[in-house]
């Protein structure tokens, strides 16, 4: 194509034209670090808004069915207060799902109903709304409640006992969701040792959740027990004395450290020597002589000890450590080290293990304890303060009676972590087994107009929520129980609309801003290809006096323009998405140079969560190829009017 | 042979309107047929030039009709007449910079959109023109190292690269000595010659018109037929 080959020709950088190259490599630059930075922008932002979502529905659920007032008001919901089959108590939608008869009222056995109680529609809103959701394959239902108490949890550590006051609400922990990986925090070897160190450690249980392969010590430090003393050996060792009486022998892990800690000490004005420390039949000699078996022998340095199980309870393990290229092996306790290094496991265990785990058929499932009670999941924020699972503790939760405010206690223990992203309340929201939020809820009696009982609706694709919700709505509505029930989509949670429309106005502003930044950057093309216009005027006069059309002219000026912005768009694309690949050590590195972090991983989570959104890609890439072509118009328009007779006869 | 009107202008008049009007050209007919060749002489500053880029269809005449190769000159098929019709032999050569003389001489195919792959009919005639003009040699290098007689005659091969109709030439060896005019005069009138075209230049060189088989003065806006 003619124009193309002339725009080439022209875009080509050359010394002879070496201010339009410049400019035109400016205006290429600029345009590309402006992608550059939309591109990311809009990257993190909306890998962000889907990992809080994410978050979000992991803990409720794309769709949400709640009762409306209607339903509290209704003759099925009130009938169970005065029905003996009900025990006279108001059921829950999850007992409602249970009860045998939609209707429990006896007339031979229940008082006479008053008159202005409300008439049967011969309709079970629950049991219906359930069926209706169950004709939609792809759904999967599943009641929850919500209730709240008092969380006391007891930390036991070697340091002494601490203790934790909150109120807090609690939910059903949902199994069911398909989305609770997402939110899941791993249990960690921190979780383990504190678990280890517990009064009644299940450690039979515990090992066998659980494969260790390595053992440390607390500190630098480890005195060698008597068990792994080894035959016969020669290391080189120093010893430490006080006025004169050996108190305890450091070996080094290498022999090649004796000497520099041996100034150390010296410096540090520690009465120490070094000598050869000698083992026969597992018999040490310091100095030729026996050695006090009241001297402890510390190995010292970074040690990691390979270790295996031996016996779960008490916990012993066969280890064996180099020490100075030499082999000391035996069987330990845990008395002085901690577990370096296990595989925990949390799917399918043989027993069940004191923390979330997975079942056979990949069910999520909330320990329980005879001893301990019932296992909770807590937010983060309960990590970050030092509460570990194993933890135990009590929920107090009271309800009013006709004469006293009774309380209830309900023996609980940490059984894991979740990170709440940045619902509102999530640092006060704890998860329990269905019974116990049951009787939280039912002792409490809070019901009409909360949102603390309902359905939960999962489904994979949450793109699809409205269209879930309307189909719902539609069957809801086939049924007749329309009237009984609200459907909501993620996106109108009471505790997530104002968050989802922050975000999404948010948006909103920067690409009006983004918008705004693409069109001054595109501008710089319209300088550059006025200069070119004049640079080349001679040659439009001479293409013109060749036939070609004003047309071409224009159009090979309006091709500068598109092919910059594109080349500038492409060149921005390619850098963001190098930058999303490499996001993390290089936000990372802004930290460490500002000093303090640059995302808080309170907001933002552990990893600053990134996906190329490809309509912004499409949306930037269009917009700079527009926006290039409006600058390009005018110069082009411009050296399309110039006349050739003019031209020529100047030169 | 065809001797039939390739160029007919009927009371071309042109008037220039900035600082005050001037009416430079007053009522111009011109008839030029087949392989006539046509020398426009004149004093500087009566309108030679304005005139042949009025014929040539650079410029606008105020009034007045022009028909080339049987076609009345519009704003729409100027280009196309430009294009197929005509082309121009400028006293300052106007090759194309960053261009080879090879590159110079299709640009006119190019525009024309012909195909100019290696074995096209346009590359074959494009060398053949350079090898007519005696530059074969210097096909590939890039028109700032060619002399003015060189770039001169690369011009003329690229004016010859659409086998136009009429060949418009503006002193077209004004700026070469005159060894190499006289190679210049000759290629242009063998082209007419030869080929059955038209030749239309302006020249102050009485020798070049001599050449020709017509020569007018211009003068005063009136062209008038010289001996």
């Amino acid at each position: 194509m003619f124009e193309l080959s002339v725009a080439r020709k022209y875009l080509t950088p050359r010394w002879r034209q070496l201010s339009v190259s410049i400019i035109s490599l400016i205006s290429i630059l600029v345009i590309a670090l402006v992608v550059w930075l939309i591109v990311v922008f809009f990257s993190v932002t909306y890998g962000l808004e889907r990992s809080w979502i994410n978050k979000l529905i992991a803990l409720t659920a794309p769709v949400r069915v709640t009762p409306t007032p209607a339903y509290y008001r209704s003759y099925y919901y009130q009938i169970d207060g005065l029905s003996s089959a009900s025990g006279y108590g108001y059921k829950s939608i999850g007992e409602k799902v249970l009860a045998e008869n939609s209707d429990p009222y006896d007339p031979q056995v229940d008082e006479e109903l008053p008159k202005k109680f409300p008439k049967w529609d011969r309709k079970d809103p629950v049991k219906e709304a359930f069926a209706a959701i169950a004709q939609f394959p792809e759904l999967k239902a599943k009641d929850f409640e919500m209730g709240n108490a008092n969380l006391q949890l007891q930390l036991v550590r070697p340091a002494g006992v601490s203790e934790i006051r909150q109120g807090i609400f609690v939910g059903t922990f949902p199994a069911e969701n398909p989305n609770l990986t997402k939110t899941l925090l791993p249990v960690t070897l921190a979780d383990w040792n504190t678990l280890l160190l517990q009064e009644n450690a299940p450690w039979i249980s515990l090992f066998e959740a659980a494969q260790v392969t390595q053992l440390k010590p607390h500190e630098h430090l480890w005195n060698i027990p008597h068990e792994i003393y080894p035959e016969k050996g020669v290391f080189q060792a120093i010893g430490l004395s006080k006025n004169g009486r050996l108190t305890r022998i450091l070996v080094p892990l290498n022999a090649s450290e004796a000497k520099v800690m041996l100034q150390e000490l010296l410096k540090n004005g520690v009465e120490a020597k070094m000598d050869t420390l000698q083992f026969q039949e597992r018999k040490p000699f310091w100095d030729q002589g026996p050695l006090s078996p009241a001297v402890a022998i510390t190995l010292t340095g970074k040690i990691e000890i390979p270790a295996a199980l031996k016996s779960p309870s008490p916990p012993r393990f066969h280890v064996e450590i180099l020490v100075q290229n030499q082999h000391l092996q035996g069987d330990v306790g845990l008395f002085g080290l901690q577990i370096g290094a296990a595989n925990i496991q949390t799917k399918d265990p043989k027993n069940p293990p004191l923390w979330v785990y997975t079942d056979a058929e990949g069910q999520y499932k909330l320990p329980q304890d005879m001893d301990r009670g019932e296992g909770i999941l807590l937010p983060r924020s309960y990590r970050e303060v030092g509460v570990r699972v194993g933890d135990r503790g009590t929920l107090a939760y009271v309800g009013p009676s006709s004469s006293s405010l009774q309380e209830q206690r309900a023996n609980i223990f940490v059984a894991g972590f979740y990170d709440p992203g940045i619902i509102p309340l999530g640092g006060k929201f704890i998860l329990a087994n269905p019974e116990l939020v049951n009787a939280i809820r039912t002792l409490s009696g809070e019901d009409e107009g909360s949102n603390a009982n309902g359905i939960n609706v999962y489904f994979n694709d949450l793109d699809q929520a409205p269209v879930v919700k309307k189909k719902l709505e539609q069957a809801f509505a086939e049924k007749g129980i329309a009237p009984y029930w609200k459907v909501e989509t993620y996106r109108e949670f009471d505790f997530t609309k104002d968050l989802i429309q922050q975000l999404r106005s948010e948006k909103n502003l920067f690409s009006l801003l983004a918008a705004l930044i693409i069109i001054v950057a595109c501008s710089n093309i319209i300088s550059m290809l006025i200069i070119l216009v004049n640079d080349k005027k001679t040659e439009i006069g001479i293409l013109r006096s060749m036939g070609a059309t004003s047309g071409s002219i224009a159009l090979i000026f309006g091709m500068c323009g598109i092919v910059m912005g594109v080349l500038g768009s492409a060149i921005g694309i390619l850098a963001a998405i190098v930058t999303l690949k490499n996001l993390q050590p290089i936000v990372g590195f802004i930290s460490r140079v500002q000093g303090y972090e640059l995302f808080n991983s309170h907001f933002y989570g552990e990893v600053l969560p990134n996906e190329l959104s490809f309509t912004t890609l499409g949306a930037v890439i269009l917009a700079t190829a527009f926006i290039s072509l409006i600058a390009g118009l005018v110069p082009a328009i411009k050296a399309s009017l110039l006349r050739p007779s003019a031209i020529l006869r100047a030169e | 042979m065809d001797r039939s009107p390739l160029l007919t202008a009927k009371n071309l008049r042109k008037t220039f309107h900035s600082p005050n009007p001037i009416e430079i050209l007053k009522g111009i007919d011109l008839e030029v047929i087949r392989g006539e060749t046509v020398a426009i002489l004149g004093r500087s500053g009566q309108g030679k030039s304005t005139l042949l880029q009025i014929l040539g269809t650079l410029e606008n005449p105020s009034d007045g009709s022009l028909t080339i190769a049987g076609q009345e000159v519009t704003v729409f098929n100027k280009s196309r007449i430009r294009n197929r019709n005509i082309a121009f032999v400028f006293q300052s050569f106007h090759l194309l910079e960053d261009y080879t003389a090879l590159e110079n001489v299709l640009m006119p195919a190019r525009i024309a959109r012909a195909d100019l792959s290696a074995q096209s009919p346009a590359r074959r005639r494009a060398t053949e023109l350079l090898e007519l003009v005696g530059l074969e040699s210097r096909a590939h290098f890039n028109t700032k190292l060619l002399s003015g007689g060189e770039k001169q005659r690369v011009a003329i091969a690229r004016a010859l690269c659409n086998n136009p109709d009429i060949l418009f030439a503006d002193e077209p060896s004004g700026n070469l000595d005159k060894q190499t005019s006289q190679a210049i005069h000759e290629l242009l009138l063998n082209f007419a010659k030869k080929e059955n075209k038209a030749l239309i230049l302006v020249t102050h060189d009485l020798d070049l018109a001599r050449l020709c088989d017509k020569r007018y003065i211009l003068e005063a806006g009136h062209l008038t037929p010289a001996i």
